[in-house]
Parts: C-alpha cells; sequence; structure tokens
C-alpha cells in the first residue's frame, strides 16, 4: 500500500494552515480594527470561497493560474517555470480556498477582546502594529489555535478544487482525496478502503491533538 | 378562520407545501429515460439523442463521465437506462453481477496526440512528444479507457520513462481536453472524436498507430425504467445511420 498520497496530503494541509495563519492574522485585524470605507466588500469577497462550488472555483483558478493567465504568466516570469500542476499551485488553490475558514474565527476573537487593552496599550504608546503583536495575538491564542483547526480540517479533506486544477501527479498533486477518488474509478475497492480508513484515523487523532492544545491554551494548565 | 384551522394550518402547512412541490419533481424524476455515456462520445451523442428523439417523440437525458465513474454509479444502482462504456470490461462486469443484459459492441474510437498550437511542426506524435518541453496530459488511465490506450502507447514504445515527468492525469478524456485548452498542458492524449469537434479543429492532431482500438461496449441495465426506449436507441446506435453519425466523428 502506497501512503504517498496521505504524506501529501498532510503536507499540504500544514503548509496551508501556516501559511494562512500568517496571512489571515494581520488581514483579520486590519477588518476589524482598521476605520476604512467599504469594508464590507472585501469581507463579502473573502467570503465567497464559502459559497462558490469547488469546480466554479477551480475553474477560475485553472484559468488564472495557466501559462495564459495572469497569475501564471507572472510566476513564469518571476521563476521561468509554469505555475499550474506543481505542488506550489494545489497549495495556493488551496489557501485561497481556505481564507474564510482563517478570517471569520479570526475576527471574532479579536472583536471579543477586552478594548481597555487596546486603549492602555494605545495610552502607553503602542504603535497599532506593536499592539498587533504585543496584545492582540497573545490574548487570542485560543482563537487562532481554532482557526488552525478548522483549516487544516478543511484543508485534508480538499477535493473539487483539486480535482479541477491538480492533474494528479503521484507526489505532487495525488493528495489523499483524489487518489481514493481514482481507486474507486478504477475499481480498486480494498485500496480504495484501505486508503480511506487510514485518512479517517490520522484525521482524528490529528483533530484530538489539536483540541487538547486549544483546551490547554484556554484553561492555562 | 376557524382558529383551530388556522392552527393545522400553520403546524402541518409548510409540509404541506413541500409535498405539494416535490410530488410533480418525484413523477417526473421516475420517468426520465437517462443515458450514461462515456465523455468521449460526447459528439455523436448528442446527435444520435436529437434525431433518435425526433423520431420516437421521446425524451432523453444523457449523463457523461468517465466510464469508471459511471460504472460505479450502476453498480449502486444508478436510474440508467442504458451505459454506454468505452471498454468491454466493464459493461461484462456489469452483466456478470446480473446488473445488465447482454453486452453490446457500438463503436470503436481511437485515441489520438492533440495539441491547440498549430506552429509545432511535427512528424509524427512520437517527434511531438519529443520536441515538447511542457506538460503532457493524459486520462486517468485506471478510470479512462483512452488513458488507458495512450499510457500502453508510451509503454509501447518505450517513451513512458522519459515523458513521466511531465504527464498530468485527467479525470477523463474531457477534463484532459481541457486541460490542453485552458494551456496548462501543451499535448494531450485525447479521443480522435475530439480532436475533430469544433474547438479540436482549431489545433492539430497526430494519429497514434501504436495505441489499440478503443472498443466501446455498452449494456441496459434489468431493473432500470424504460427498457423498450433503451433497446430501441441500442438498436439506432448499432444501425447504419448510427454508424454513419459515428463515423463523423472519427469512429469506425
Amino acid at each position: 500500500m502506497d501512503y504517498t498520497p496521505l504524506i501529501l496530503s498532510l503536507k499540504l494541509a500544514g503548509v496551508v494552515t501556516f501559511g494562512l495563519l500568517i496571512i489571515g492574522a494581520p488581514l483579520a485585524y486590519l477588518l476589524v480594527f482598521l476605520p476604512m470605507r467599504g469594508k464590507v466588500f472585501i469581507e463579502s469577497l473573502l467570503g465567497l470561497p464559502l459559497v462558490l462550488p469547488p469546480t466554479v472555483f477551480g475553474f477560475f483558478l485553472l484559468i488564472l493560474m495557466g501559462p495564459e493567465g495572469v497569475v501564471g504568466r507572472l510566476h513564469q516570469v518571476a521563476t521561468g517555470r509554469p505555475l499550474i500542476f506543481t505542488f506550489g499551485s494545489i497549495a495556493l488553490a488551496a489557501m485561497l480556498h481556505g481564507i474564510p475558514y482563517v478570517v471569520q474565527p479570526l475576527k471574532s476573537t479579536y472583536a471579543k477582546l477586552d478594548p481597555r487593552l487596546l486603549e492602555s496599550a494605545a495610552v502607553l504608546g503602542c504603535s497599532r502594529t506593536s499592539s498587533f503583536f504585543r496584545v492582540v495575538l497573545p490574548n487570542s491564542l485560543p482563537g487562532i489555535a481554532g482557526a488552525a483547526i478548522l483549516t487544516f480540517a478543511h484543508t485534508m479533506g480538499e477535493f473539487g478544487v483539486i480535482l479541477m486544477i491538480g492533474g494528479s501527479i503521484p507526489g505532487e498533486t495525488k493528495v489523499a482525496s483524489i487518489a481514493i477518488y481514482e481507486m474507486v474509478e478504477g475499481m480498486r475497492y480494498s485500496e480504495a478502503w484501505q486508503l480511506s480508513l487510514a485518512l479517517l484515523v490520522l484525521s482524528y487523532v490529528i483533530l484530538l491533538g489539536f483540541n487538547f492544545l486549544e483546551r490547554r491554551q484556554r484553561y492555562g494548565t | 378562520m376557524n382558529p383551530r384551522f388556522s392552527y393545522h394550518l400553520q403546524r402541518y402547512g409548510l409540509w404541506i407545501i413541500s409535498i405539494l412541490l416535490l410530488a410533480p419533481q418525484a413523477t417526473y424524476a421516475g420517468e426520465k429515460c437517462i443515458v450514461a455515456t462515456a465523455v468521449n462520445f460526447i459528439s455523436p451523442m448528442t446527435e444520435l439523442v436529437e434525431i433518435f428523439e425526433q423520431r420516437h417523440k421521446v425524451n432523453i437525458d444523457v449523463s457523461y463521465g468517465s466510464s469508471g465513474k459511471l460504472y460505479g454509479q450502476a453498480t449502486h444502482g444508478a436510474p440508467y437506462s442504458l451505459f454506454l462504456s468505452a471498454d468491454h470490461t466493464r459493461p461484462k462486469l456489469l452483466h456478470e453481477q446480473g446488473i445488465c443484459g447482454e453486452p453490446f459492441h457500438y463503436s470503436s474510437g481511437k485515441v489520438v496526440l492533440w495539441t491547440k498550437d498549430r506552429s509545432i511542426h511535427a512528424t509524427n506524435w512520437q517527434d511531438a512528444l519529443s520536441q515538447n518541453p511542457g506538460k503532457i496530459a493524459l486520462a486517468s488511465p485506471d478510470a479512462a479507457p483512452y488513458g488507458e490506450k495512450g499510457f500502453q502507447a508510451l509503454h509501447r514504445t518505450g517513451l513512458f520513462k522519459r515523458t513521466e515527468p511531465q504527464l498530468i492525469y485527467g479525470q477523463s478524456v474531457g477534463q484532459t481536453f481541457l486541460f490542453v485548452q485552458t494551456g496548462g498542458a501543451q499535448l494531450g492524449f485525447i479521443a480522435l472524436s475530439q480532436a475533430l469537434s469544433e474547438t479540436g479543429q482549431k489545433g492539430q492532431y497526430w494519429p497514434i498507430p501504436e495505441a489499440e482500438v478503443v472498443e466501446q461496449w455498452g449494456c441496459i441495465p434489468r431493473n432500470a425504467p424504460h427498457h423498450d426506449i433503451a433497446r430501441q436507441l441500442q438498436n439506432f446506435l448499432t444501425s447504419e445511420t448510427g454508424r454513419r453519425i459515428g463515423r463523423k466523428y472519427g469512429y469506425q
């Protein structure tokens, strides 16, 4: 039994979760605290991945990231290599698809922060940036853990978008969900069972771990 | 209004409305004649169904997918009146499992190497492959018979090892075509019928003599609705008119 697809799914989920936290944490901060007009337009745009069917989302990305698309062409110019059908392309796609899963929980966490904390920080001379790193982030750890769980779980189960743009390359874009789909189509049911079961157990163990971590942070034991 | 009636209306109204809305659709769904067809056969099938519908005054819905996916759905009781696969194995298996009647041969197709770039000058498909540094699209050999034949041809000519890092896999010949069409891949192993389609003709293709002909078989599920229409459609497919329409799109 070849477990490469499972390892690839883990790698993808890890990369995407890490990347999205780095982008999502400040993004949610801007959305909550920045006095800016037209925020609602950006918020609606960022929520689109929740509403659009993965096939539609994947189709747009296939065109955007292809050699004739804007993103694909930029990447080609910058690195000299095509973007589409690489691990980078599915990671980028999964990140775009996962944005709401990290931004929504973080936004509600930030919004619940005690405003007095931020006011004190401002009075004591903290700039917006330093109060983000020294006040907002340390006080939002459970929320960040929650966002990480959601993103990780969502990416482990990512299917439709990767099906549209991945090209099912072993070790590169053939993640567990795609491998299982192909096994079922190819009538290799016992292999499909094995990999599905492994995915199930692994996902459960990881979620369990995440939840334990989150509890410890929340109750400070 | 009688308060009791009003109470009942509030309590059950939503249910009643739902049932009223769903009921006509439920009966309609039961009357549909659905034909599951391998993606490669999409062009002739569209034309065939149109003629058949006019002749027999019936309504036929065609559901397209890779042979593998359609087979999986048929084994799990999908209400297909007719299953048109792109191979012999799957209809035979359905027959052996008692799901389908005797399989019948309806068409023979060819796999070709296609590109949308007309500026490529290559004498044959192997030459085109060796000139190309980019990605090559192939339908998943497990699920799609056209992918399987392309895969075999690569192995037979010893080209597989060299081209393997360039291969990307579509879930059906339909997706494989899309990959080349959108420019993600430069070359793709697709069905001749696709290369002869309107979009396909904007590019160019090379025949693959080393690839086996794709023998396409179908079968009629036993418990599916509209057995008689399915039987008529089978006869039409294998009739001289049916074959003639098939030849128009490169089938034999």
